[in-house]
């Protein structure tokens, strides 16, 4: 184990300081090789590992200040009425679900910032995704738990699942796609971008929400589940518009490090749903909202801005494993910090997804 | 077992890809190749499979001498075991991940869920990070339980595990020696066993275990002293029968190649007398019939197919509707006469139906 903490950090360490990462890498290889050709499979196991999590690291370094720029751009596009944003910012590769085996924090959340993909084409579009790596993904949401459009309320009654949204989210994959991505040709074109669209839903009420899939560039996708967001993004790409959603005043930016490998920020709009979460929390005077995933050894971050502690609540919850804590860090800024615990990271996803609007009605 | 509720109904999640690993030695090419073409989203990727494609090869290189142990530890258990079971994927003891994580990944959990609830965790954690090889199950004495559900308590009087350990293991001192091998002793607060009541928060009772090593990296887990020693003076004076005989006929339903399997030999006192509701046909998983001969179970991890072979002349109870598992849950056809074959995709499924295998081999959630 030693060992291997010793070939990551030199390698860690080289690439740090603009060393060969390369021969790094190469070497490596030949010492996996190495321990394949002599059947030492312990080695060789332990190696390959370092391997994955190097290569891992090289590809994330290549591509972060790229990906840092493309999200403040599309930050622009989202309309201004935008109630949350989430940003993936760490690459990643789309995988098919596996429940057998655990997952992180961050991964859980990625998993969020996949759901529209996911709900889309039935999810035939994601699976035919898998394998591929993500470069960058932002998801802008807005007008949590009001009816779709063209539906009424009692059609809504009883469904289980994501409540009902608006959203779009962005996909910059790590390379192009081959076109056309969907066999069929698309089905609309929505202000000069084709659309494929289908029906389709992130709760158990089948085909609750359309879905509309475009290309903006060959390794640019944008999903929504709402024609409306659609055209208002639409019409703001490539411009320079004067008003944004969550403007750089909003207090909740000074809570964030958007450096971090996942980062979410909420400005509420509708409170009531926030106060609804967790008992005792009365009328929160809820302001805003930051969440942090990936930081080290999967610990997850959360910043609310209220007038009472809204953690209170929830902070104990048996299904947080003890992993959770709370301060109020400054005045009105009550902070929740959950360890990175594998019996807690699905939790943590889920609550602080819920916090952002993303509730899942069970 | 406990699911987390809140697992089901995420978004989905990221997780490693399962398709069949390529050879690592083609991977390795492409990933160099990749590497000095500056291609590191490729390489990455690359770097990815190739972990799979090693590890797998890791874990098969683990149980490479399977078939000797496990002959091994069924020379060990005694002659009257009714029924036994064996893990052979390779996994690791993860303690921080808690029990309740390993739902998905029933084969694991049944391997280690007494081993976890012994004295709080104590030994569970003691062993946290080493990796099991192998995991041999034996059980006797296997009557009916009071809660007829889906998994259900252990079933089974005596139990005993075998473990296989990658490397020699440490251990706290020792409680005391059976037949020159150190012993512990542990106890775990598990379920009474009583019929459930409304509100009431259910009876719990220690529950008596003891752990040995007889060698530096293989441990005996058991429910009885006496068991334990017996099994003991087995492995240190040898023994001329075996659990599980070579002509018993569940034999030739088990697939020894299966990442779990197991079998069970049906004794008078575990099937059903006449005039009890299932002596004319089998209410499976719980209440074999009158006439039942045993079951094999085979359950292929990695690809999730679940079979589980159930022998007896006798028709099956089947329930209507939601009621009745083997159709809810299971494809049921019959290959030959005497011989009821049932299998399920896991995957699809959940975890039910494995659990519903376990019941059958007389084994059950330890909680």
């Amino acid at each position: 184990m030693t060992r291997l903490f010793s070939l990551l950090f030199i390698l860690v360490s080289t690439m740090a300081a603009q060393s060969p990462v390369k021969a790094d890498l190469l070497g490596l290889t030949n010492e996996l090789d190495t321990a394949i050709q002599s059947g030492d499979w312990i080695k060789a196991a332990e190696l390959s590992r370092v391997l994955k999590a190097a290569a891992e690291d090289v590809r994330n370094r290549s591509m972060a200040s790229a990906g840092r720029e493309q999200g403040d751009s599309i930050l622009l596009w989202l309309p201004t009425d935008t109630e949350t944003l989430l940003v993936a910012q760490q690459p990643f590769q789309i995988a098919i679900n596996d429940q057998a085996k655990a997952v992180s924090a961050i991964e859980m959340a990625q998993g969020f910032v996949l759901g529209l993909l996911d709900a889309a084409e039935k999810g035939k579009l994601s699976k035919d995704l898998v394998g591929r790596t993500l470069r960058l993904a932002v998801f802008g949401a807005r007008r949590f738990g009001e009816e779709p459009e063209d539906q009424h309320a009692a059609e809504q009654r009883g469904a289980l699942g994501m409540i009902p949204y608006q959203g779009c989210a962005i996909y910059s994959f790590a390379e192009p796609l081959a076109q056309p991505i969907l066999s069929r040709p698309p089905d609309d074109t929505i202000l000069g971008h084709p659309a494929w669209v289908s029906k389709g839903s992130q709760s158990d009420q089948p085909d609750r929400d359309e879905y509309f899939v475009s290309m903006l560039q060959p390794d640019l996708m944008l999903v929504c589940n709402s024609r409306a967001f659609f055209q208002e993004m639409a019409a703001r790409i490539g411009l320079s518009p004067q008003q944004r959603a969550l403007p750089a005043d909003l207090p909740e930016w000074k809570l964030v490090d958007r450096s971090v490998p996942l980062w979410g920020i909420t400005h509420y709009r509708n409170s009531m749903i926030v106060d609804s979460l967790a008992p005792g929390r009365g009328s929160l005077g809820a302001v805003g909202l930051t969440v942090e995933f990936g930081l080290d050894d999967d610990m997850v971050l959360a910043r609310m801005i209220a007038k009472s502690d809204p953690w209170k609540g929830v902070v104990n919850s048996p299904d947080f494993h003890g992993a959770a804590r709370s301060s109020e860090t400054a005045g009105g800024i009550w902070e929740l910090r959950i360890a990175g615990k594998p019996d807690a990271a699905g939790f943590a996803a889920f609550v602080l997804m819920a916090e952002l609007g993303f509730v899942i009605l069970l | 077992m406990r699911l987390p509720w809140w697992l089901t109904f995420l978004p989905a999640c990221l997780a490693a890809q399962t398709a069949v690993p390529a050879d690592p030695a083609h991977l390795l090419r492409d990933l160099r190749t990749a590497i000095q073409d500056d291609s590191f989203v490729t390489a990455a990727e690359l770097a990815g499979k190739l972990d799979e494609a090693v590890q797998q090869r890791y874990g098969a290189w683990l149980i490479r001498d399977a078939d000797q142990r496990i002959d091994e530890a069924l020379a060990w258990l005694p002659a009257d075991t009714e029924s036994v079971w064996v893990n052979q994927q390779s996994f690791t003891i993860r303690p921080e991940q808690g029990i309740d994580l390993l739902w998905a990944r029933p084969s694991e959990a049944y391997s280690v869920d007494r081993l976890a609830a012994l004295d709080d965790g104590r030994f569970y954690r003691a062993l946290g990070d080493r990796k099991v090889r192998l995991v041999v199950a034996g059980a006797r004495n296997i009557r009916g339980t009071v809660l007829a559900s889906v998994p259900a308590p252990v079933s089974a009087q005596d139990v005993a595990y075998v473990f296989f350990f990658a490397g020699p293991i440490d251990l706290a001192a020792p409680d005391e020696s059976i037949q020159g091998r150190p012993v512990w002793h542990a106890i775990a607060k598990i379920d009474a066993g009583e019929a459930p009541q409304p509100v009431n928060k259910r009876a719990q009772r220690d529950d008596e275990n003891w752990l040995a090593l007889t060698r530096p990296d293989v441990m005996i887990l058991t429910n009885r002293r006496a068991l334990l020693a017996e099994v003991l003076e087995r492995t240190a004076m040898g023994s001329k029968t075996r659990a599980m005989p070579a002509n018993l006929p569940e034999w030739a339903y088990v697939d020894r190649n299966a990442s779990f399997w197991g079998l069970r030999h049906y004794t008078d006192g575990s099937k059903a007398k006449p005039g009890e509701p299932s002596f004319g046909a089998a209410d499976l998983p719980h209440h074999p019939d009158g006439k039942a001969v045993g079951t094999a179970v085979r359950f292929d991890a990695v690809k999730q197919q679940l079979e589980v072979v159930f022998l007896s002349p006798a028709p099956l109870l089947r329930r209507k509707g939601e009621a009745d598992p083997i159709g809810h849950e299971f494809q049921l056809d019959q290959p030959e006469a005497g011989v009821w074959r049932l299998t399920s995709d896991v995957r699809a499924r959940g975890p039910f139906p494995v659990h519903f295998a376990l019941i059958m081999l007389g084994f059950g959630m330890y909680r």
